[in-house]
């Protein structure tokens, strides 16, 4: 027998993995329709904020937060779209209100729920982003799509000095295009709450 | 005086800035453009170019594959596209991408290993992938497009054999990009690094 054995075939292939619970991600079986929208949600001498990306999908609406900083930023590790790294009261603060008065943060994270119960809506997954120290990006998935009315998006840094503000848009035009959404085929079944794939990164 | 001492407070951080035609300019709020266009719609596969972005330099776009099945490993178009750099032609089973401005000039996926390897200023215009998410049912890419167009139509092109797509082609009016593009906002002076 050889020293260099060959190695021993792979196991076969896996069934897909099953589709991640619809709070989670967008629907992988959907093309979104984009809006022409780019919000500016805050600005200093150092940073710079703003939403943009919006694609709606007829169960949600995922956008884009846009961070840049005139100066490059000396620790990566402060990246403050990391989701815990700032729990303190001057960390990054994320979140949006509807006209419900539905809220969601980015301080909720209900991936971190463990008793497999889906969480109450609304709710604001990131699903992926990048950057460098000049500029970030985190990319939110919000679910379910908001009710009639206005949409707020707030935020606040106040290690940054960004105090608390809040920009408002219509959802009209969001409501509207979600209906011009079409599955083009039928969506894989979602085996529970948590045995779905997350596609972070 | 010891000889491990700190002599000069630490320097600030540096970072180069990448050259134009690889990435937006990150002192820019750039401004949306409409941008929906369905590049393919089929009982297996589905792409939309959409998201428009327009910055004095550029534009950026969104790209969004969606399959009813799972893809396997190689046919993932992003794996494709970087095979070019190795294989030096292009697999089969690889998507095919690319813009094509009115004045002839073009770029597509498989520009990308000629683009980061060299510091030349291209001489036509830049087609990169800037990141995005994905598996083997749903990708959504980002890809930045260098410099503006020139006027008249702006066309998005593509072509997968492995799913019997035919070439398709479609386009937007530059004017659209241009004048959004117009709207982009400097956030601060320029300053040297």
């Amino acid at each position: 027998v050889s020293f260099f054995e060959p190695p021993p075939a792979p196991p076969p292939a896996q069934a897909e993995p099953s589709a991640s619970p619809e709070w989670r991600s967008p629907p992988d079986n959907q093309l979104p329709v984009s809006l022409p929208l780019l919000l500016p949600l805050a600005q200093t001498d150092e940073f710079a904020l703003w939403a943009r990306g919006f694609s709606v999908y007829r169960n949600g609406l995922s956008f884009a937060l846009n961070l840049v900083r005139r100066h490059p930023l000396a620790d990566p590790l402060t990246n403050p779209f990391l989701a815990g790294v700032h729990p303190g009261a001057d960390g990054f603060r994320f979140g949006i209100e509807d006209a419900a008065g539905g809220k969601a943060t980015n301080l909720d994270q209900p991936w971190r729920q463990r008793d497999g119960a889906d969480p109450r809506p609304p709710v604001l997954c990131p699903h992926g982003g990048g950057g460098n120290l000049r500029h970030l990006t985190t990319r939110y998935w919000l679910w379910p799509l908001p009710p009639p009315g206005k949409l707020t998006f707030a935020c606040a840094w106040q290690a940054a000095g960004i105090d608390e503000t809040q920009t408002a848009i219509e959802t009209e035009p969001i409501r509207a295009v979600a209906e011009e959404v079409v599955e083009l085929w039928p969506e894989r079944h979602s085996q529970g709450g948590w045995s779905g794939s997350y596609r972070i990164g | 005086v010891g000889i491990f001492e700190q002599t000069a407070p630490p320097l600030p951080p540096e970072l180069p800035r990448d050259p134009e035609w690889l990435a937006p300019p990150d002192d820019v709020v750039p401004a949306a453009f409409p941008l929906q266009l369905v590049l393919a719609r089929g009982d297996e596969v589905a792409i939309l170019v959409h998201g428009g972005l327009a910055y004095p330099t550029g534009f950026g776009f969104s790209f969004a594959l969606r399959r009813r099945r799972g893809g396997q490993d190689e046919n993932d178009p992003i794996h494709a596209w970087h095979e070019v750099a190795r294989e030096g032609a292009i697999p089969a089973e690889a998507l095919r991408f690319g813009i094509q401005f009115a004045d002839g000039g073009k770029a597509t996926v498989f520009d990308h290993a000629r683009l980061f390897r060299s510091r030349e200023r291209p001489p036509g215009p830049a087609l990169v992938q800037r990141g995005g998410t994905g598996s083997g049912r749903g990708w959504d890419l980002e890809f930045w497009v260098w410099p503006l167009p020139p006027e008249g139509p702006v066309a998005f092109v593509c072509e997968w054999p492995l799913y019997q797509l035919e070439l398709r082609r479609q386009v937007i009016d530059a004017a659209v990009i241009r004048e959004a593009a117009a709207k982009a906002r400097r956030l601060w002076p320029q300053e040297q690094q």
